[in-house]
């Protein structure tokens, strides 16, 4: 058995499914360069009004009530991609056949999804829920269930041995016949596939040669073509193309919520999750500038589009495009989902996906460059550190440290070190004076001189010295050091 | 009807959904972890998990000698004289490290600093054997709100997160008449927010500022520590240790 999934007015549908409150309203799809576009598509409610397919842009303008939306090349392939997905969803044996049909073998998968009416059922209903009106035929070849989908609305099963039975009503039109061939089955009164299956074979190839036999076998539910399945490759963009360049990223939101929550069923229906949100934005000032690109990378694939539209959320306010937004492009790099056993004596962590919108909020109110964790750099170069991404999951660190009790003194560092004034006798500190703090050096140890990177512009060479600060207060240990190059005294960190 | 009738007739209603209504429930023993400490376990039993614990650096004998309640209502330790704000050399730190050690390596828990003044030093927390992996280090640097603010904005969402098994706050460069300012409620919303939880709030500060919000409130003090005075030449000498009492002032 084969199912077929054809989607009219696809051009229409695509620019829907991107904006799914047009659906109820008269809408015309236009296509052409300005100012020669015509009306390629209108539905039901726009002709009703008055625009039929045709019309210049100007005279479809005339019918106020009517949307009118340009063609757009990639609101299309998001559509088309995500009927694939669909398709997939139920059989691995899928053929792009062309941009509004896709073609499937569902031979034994009775067994996992029903009959074959529950299969066509599932296939309306899922590929609904992608924003998208379909018509499914399923027949036991594919030309039928072609035609079946091509001619009848919603949902159309045709048990094997009634093809010819029920493809008869249908117009001639389903065959899609070469123009010539069409006038001449128009001129003898031949209209419908009934009629084009009950002429005589012989005289009908004499007449119009191996085609009129092939339209014929076609009418009659004889189909033997093999199914060519095709693989493309996983791709996950969403586009969306705005009538109005925004300025305000509040409505942003709305927007990509949109194309969230369809680039995560699609995502859905492969059964994959993603960990790496790609969006580009053409902005209305743009051939002077490049398109804003934003990243958002996730530290385990993640499938939860409210997850996704906050950390975008956040990540804009953080980095705001310089001018209004044109064009939206939304993709998601595809992996596989995260398997993760728990147990009930693991130790406590946040959940990855909290973690990820707490730490992108954090970030918000300190900057990113503050936040993470801290990775110690192969150097000796005093408080030489990098941050890195938070990630409980991540590579575990030996630790080094001595858990017998002595552990080494704690240091509180000062970032930058503190210049200050410190009264020296016979090469030692004896008086110290930095910021608000004053006093006398009651015990010191040092110089130790360290140096190094002299090869570079960012190198040291120093003397450090720990020294106990009497203060007003009571007493402070400090580590210091004088830099060789300038003479100069700061305080590094004080012991604590 | 008396209000004894009324209560119970309420209390018959909810009984269903909400047993014991309008009977005061004692709130349940919270679970305490080891400090790292033994000495510290010892007294106090370890840290309180879903409570707010503070250790400060102020030497008790500035404080009054007992909980007082000032003209707001708050209750708390009182300054019996203002002195210098000039941070000492007090041992917190060690202490910090020493609990983060003892969590991050040995029960291998999430932990978060929320370091106010951008003073902790990683090569010191590895040699006291913090685990850095597991440590979310959040260094507040006052660029976008003042570093009090980002410390209690990245509190509140880190607490709120939930998951971390310790969370702690170093206020010890925050000077004491500035952290003063924080409100009391802040107190009350950060130990509401970790109640029946796993989470450890840990403040390391100069003065008490949570005051009865705190579970446990413990003064920290160098007690000695020890530079080999007559070693020669000075650079011989070596600052060997530094001696740490900490005094139990609250435990609840």
């Amino acid at each position: 058995m084969f199912a077929a999934i054809f989607i009219p007015d696809f051009p229409l549908e695509a620019i829907v499914r991107a904006e799914p409150l047009l659906r109820e309203r008269a809408v015309a799809v236009l296509e052409g360069a300005p100012p020669l576009e015509r009306v390629i598509i209108a539905n039901a409610n726009a002709q009703v009004a008055g625009v039929v397919n045709g019309l210049t842009k100007a005279q479809a303008e005339q019918s106020p009530k009517v949307v009118l939306r340009a063609r757009s090349g990639e609101q299309e392939a998001a559509a088309h991609a995500a009927l694939l997905d669909c398709a997939h969803s139920f059989s691995p044996r899928v053929e792009d056949a062309a941009p509004d049909l896709v073609l499937l073998d569902i031979a034994g998968l009775d067994r996992i999804f029903g009959t074959p009416q529950k299969i066509a059922r599932d296939l309306g209903s899922k590929i609904s829920q992608i924003g998208i009106e379909a018509r499914v035929g399923i027949a036991s070849n594919i030309e039928t269930a072609q035609h079946a989908a091509r001619g009848f609305e919603g949902v159309t099963v045709i048990p094997p041995g009634e093809e010819a039975l029920r493809l008869g009503p249908l117009s001639v039109d389903v065959l899609a016949p070469a123009p010539e061939i069409m006038q001449t089955l128009d001129s003898w009164g031949i209209r419908t596939l009934r009629a084009l299956a009950s002429l005589p074979p012989i005289p009908l190839s004499e007449r119009l040669g191996v085609e009129g036999l092939r339209l014929q076998n076609l009418a009659r539910g004889e189909g033997s073509r093999p199914l060519v399945p095709t693989d493309p490759p996983l791709h996950f963009e969403e586009a969306m193309e705005l009538e109005h360049p925004l300025e305000m990223l509040e409505p942003l939101a709305f927007v990509l919520n949109r194309m969230l929550e369809t680039l995560c069923a699609r995502l859905q229906t492969r059964s994959l999750a993603t960990n790496e949100l790609r969006l580009r934005m053409e902005l209305e000032s743009a051939p002077p500038y490049p398109d804003f690109l934003r990243n958002v990378r996730l530290p385990v694939p993640m499938l939860d589009a409210k997850v996704f539209l906050k950390l975008l959320q956040l990540d804009l306010e953080a980095h705001p495009p310089q001018a209004p937004i044109r064009k939206i492009f939304l993709q998601m790099e595809p992996a596989r989902p995260r398997q993760s056993q728990n147990g009930l004596f693991l130790a406590v962590s946040p959940e990855p996906e909290k973690l990820e919108l707490v730490l992108a909020r954090v970030a918000g109110v300190v900057g990113e460059k503050n936040l993470g964790v801290a990775e110690i750099l192969d150097t000796h170069r005093a408080d030489a550190f990098r941050m890195r991404r938070f990630w409980p999951g991540g590579s575990k660190q030996e630790v080094g440290g001595r858990r017998d009790g002595n552990n080494r003194l704690a240091m509180r560092r000062y970032r930058p070190p503190l210049r200050a004034n410190v009264l020296t006798h016979a090469g030692e500190p004896v008086r110290v004076s930095f910021l608000n703090i004053r006093g006398e050096v009651t015990a010191c140890a040092g110089p130790w001189r360290t140096s190094g990177e002299w090869w570079s512009n960012d190198g040291w060479s120093r003397d450090e010295w720990d020294v106990a600060l009497q203060q007003k207060n009571g007493l402070a240990l400090y580590r210091m050091y004088r830099n060789l190059a300038s003479e100069s005294w700061f305080v590094e960190a004080r012991y604590d | 009807m008396d209000s004894a009738a009324v209560r119970a007739t309420v209390e018959a209603r909810l009984a269903t959904r909400f047993p014991n209504a309008l009977r005061y429930q004692a709130p349940a023993p919270s679970e305490c972890v080891s400090s790292g400490i033994a000495e510290l376990d010892s007294v106090t039993g370890g840290l309180p998990r879903g409570a707010v614990t503070e250790f400060f650096a102020r030497p008790l004998d500035v404080f009054s000698p007992r909980p007082v309640v000032n003209s707001v209502g708050r209750s708390g330790f009182t300054l019996k004289k203002e002195i210098d704000n000039a941070p000492l050399s007090s041992g917190c730190t060690s202490v910090m490290l020493s609990v983060l050690a003892e969590a991050t390596a040995t029960r291998q828990e999430c932990c978060a600093l929320i370091d106010a003044s951008n003073a902790f030093d990683p090569a010191s927390a590895v040699a006291a054997g913090v685990d850095l992996t597991r440590l979310l280090w959040v260094r507040c640097s006052g660029t976008k709100f003042s570093n009090l603010e980002q410390v209690l904005k990245v509190t509140d969402l880190l607490l709120q997160a939930g998951g971390f098994g310790m969370v702690i706050v170093d206020l010890n460069d925050v000077a004491p008449s500035v952290a003063r300012k924080i409100p009391l409620a802040t107190w009350f919303r950060f130990r509401r927010a970790i109640e029946n939880t796993n989470t450890a709030l840990l403040v390391f500060e100069q003065e008490p500022y949570a005051k009865s919000c705190a579970a446990l409130a413990a003064c920290v003090q160098r007690s000695a520590f020890n530079i080999q005075h007559s070693a020669e030449p000075s650079h011989a000498r070596l600052l060997r240790e530094m001696g740490i009492s900490v005094a139990v002032v609250r435990w609840a």
